[in-house]
């Protein structure tokens, strides 16, 4: 670099750039010497990255404090326990009817693997419900004899069955014919409720006013997510939920029915949804 | 890696762009929901060659700025307190700090806020971040000088304490 170069002056755009570290070499140079021969305006680009360097901080920090829970943190489990417990859950419930042999037998109890102790201890732990021996995972998703959950069923904290008991109609708040309700709540009050029904099943009861929602279409089944956290992670939990309860290519070729649609996102329908609705 | 899991490992960075953008942590939520509902539903445009942050940061910006022109259309202000949420006890220090900071680029306006945020906060390339925001590096280049000068004279004035307007003897 020739020394008239040196004596070129420097732009404000430049010394942003430079701040940067997006100048070309030869012009970082060039202002370099200029920095040098002008130190308030070294000062200057100092105090761009202390302000900047200010904003990051207050901005991440504000940023965590906003969030409900961190989606994707380095170090920790991508959702909070109850999140997962529901994931696993309706994991077991709705692969179910995949696993089962064609000819089982629609009625018939699932054997105790590894699914009946996970379900019975995240039931146990979220819905405050001890599941007693004798419950078994029947093939549509039902929990019976010992603990029966029926379509539209809502399990109370505390609420404990006894053997061979059933829970009244009268406990369970009604919801429309045709769709299933699944409800996760922990001590700190965060709240998911998922409805599953055939498509047209009707509307989906509210959990509370304003609260965000989620809905997608999957396997013609029509899929409601609701709950207390965040939008965005509500979004992200069905996201992660609907790839789960996708059913595999394997499986729909051994149940040998009509493949099921592409486990891919997709709208369920186009049509104007009220506020706090997405649709996946 | 799958296209939804690619979006959601965006979603903190989403948000907390959105959040230097909108000052209001509802309108912020609502901007980033609003950004991964269209991007599911433009799942169809995205090239599976290319980045998909900058993909989804140009569009929470496009979201943005269709906010903004929307809300100055029906003359409403989207913010009443914009920058107020940020006011902490006067025990974090490091909150009272970058009090300046923030209240400088809140009255930044909408594109040169754009810009400083996304270089302060993913410090992105030049080249990816004028694709970020749609515009040609030199307009880049432009945008954030403004407004690196105008939060240093902002936050500089506010140190002196001359926040309020003065009356100047001219004659």
């Amino acid at each position: 670099m020739s020394a008239d170069d040196r004596r070129q002056p420097v732009s404000d755009e430049e010394l942003s750039a430079f701040a940067d570290g997006q100048l070309p070499p030869a012009d970082c140079a060039r202002v370099a010497a200029h920095l040098r021969a002008n130190p308030q305006d070294a000062d200057r680009i100092h105090s761009y990255w202390r302000r900047e360097a200010e904003l990051h901080s207050a901005f991440a920090v504000a940023a965590d404090d906003t969030a409900p829970e961190p989606v994707a943190p380095v170090r920790r489990p991508a959702f909070p326990l109850v999140y997962a417990a529901a994931a696993l859950v309706l994991l077991a419930v709705f692969a179910a009817p995949w696993l089962l042999p064609v000819d089982g037998g629609g009625a018939k109890p699932l054997p105790a693997h590894g699914a009946g102790p996970l379900k019975q201890q995240v039931i146990s732990s979220h819905a405050g419900l001890d599941l007693l021996p004798g419950a078994e995972l029947q093939p549509r998703g039902e929990l019976l004899p010992g603990g029966e959950v029926q379509p539209g069923g809502e399990l109370q904290p505390g609420k404990e069955l006894q053997p061979g008991g059933e829970l009244q109609p009268g406990q369970l708040p009604a919801v429309a014919a045709g769709v299933t309700e699944y409800r996760f709540h922990d001590a700190s009050g965060t709240v998911l409720v998922l409805y599953e029904g055939a498509p047209g099943a009707g509307a989906y009861p509210s959990l509370k006013s304003g609260a965000a929602r989620v809905e997608w279409s999957a396997g013609q089944r029509d899929f409601m997510l609701e709950g207390t956290p965040g939008a965005a992670d509500l979004m992200s939990l069905a996201v992660g939920l609907q790839e789960r309860l996708a059913p595999s290519p394997a499986v729909d070729q051994r149940m040998g029915d009509s493949p099921v649609p592409s486990p891919a996102l997709q709208l369920r329908q186009e049509e104007v949804s009220p506020a706090g609705v997405s649709k996946m | 890696m799958k296209f939804e899991q690619k979006i959601c490992e965006q979603i903190p960075h989403l948000r907390r762009y959105a959040l230097s953008l909108c000052a209001d942590p509802l309108a912020a939520e609502d901007l980033v929901q609003d950004c991964l509902e269209r991007a599911l539903n433009k799942r169809h445009l995205w090239r599976t060659d290319g980045v998909i942050r900058s993909w989804l940061f140009r569009m929470l910006y496009r979201i943005y700025l269709n906010h903004c022109s929307s809300a100055s259309a029906r003359r409403e202000v989207a913010v009443p307190d914009a920058g107020e949420d940020f006011s902490v006890e006067a025990v974090h220090d490091p909150h009272l700090q970058c009090r300046d900071a923030i209240s400088a680029i809140s009255i930044l306006p909408p594109e040169q806020r754009a810009a400083l945020m996304l270089m302060v906060l993913e410090s992105p390339s030049y080249e990816e971040a004028a694709r970020m925001l749609d515009i040609n590096i030199g307009t880049l280049r432009s945008r954030l000088s403004r407004a690196r000068e105008a939060v240093r004279s902002h936050c500089e004035r506010a140190s002196r304490g001359e926040g309020e307007t003065r009356l100047r003897r001219v004659k």
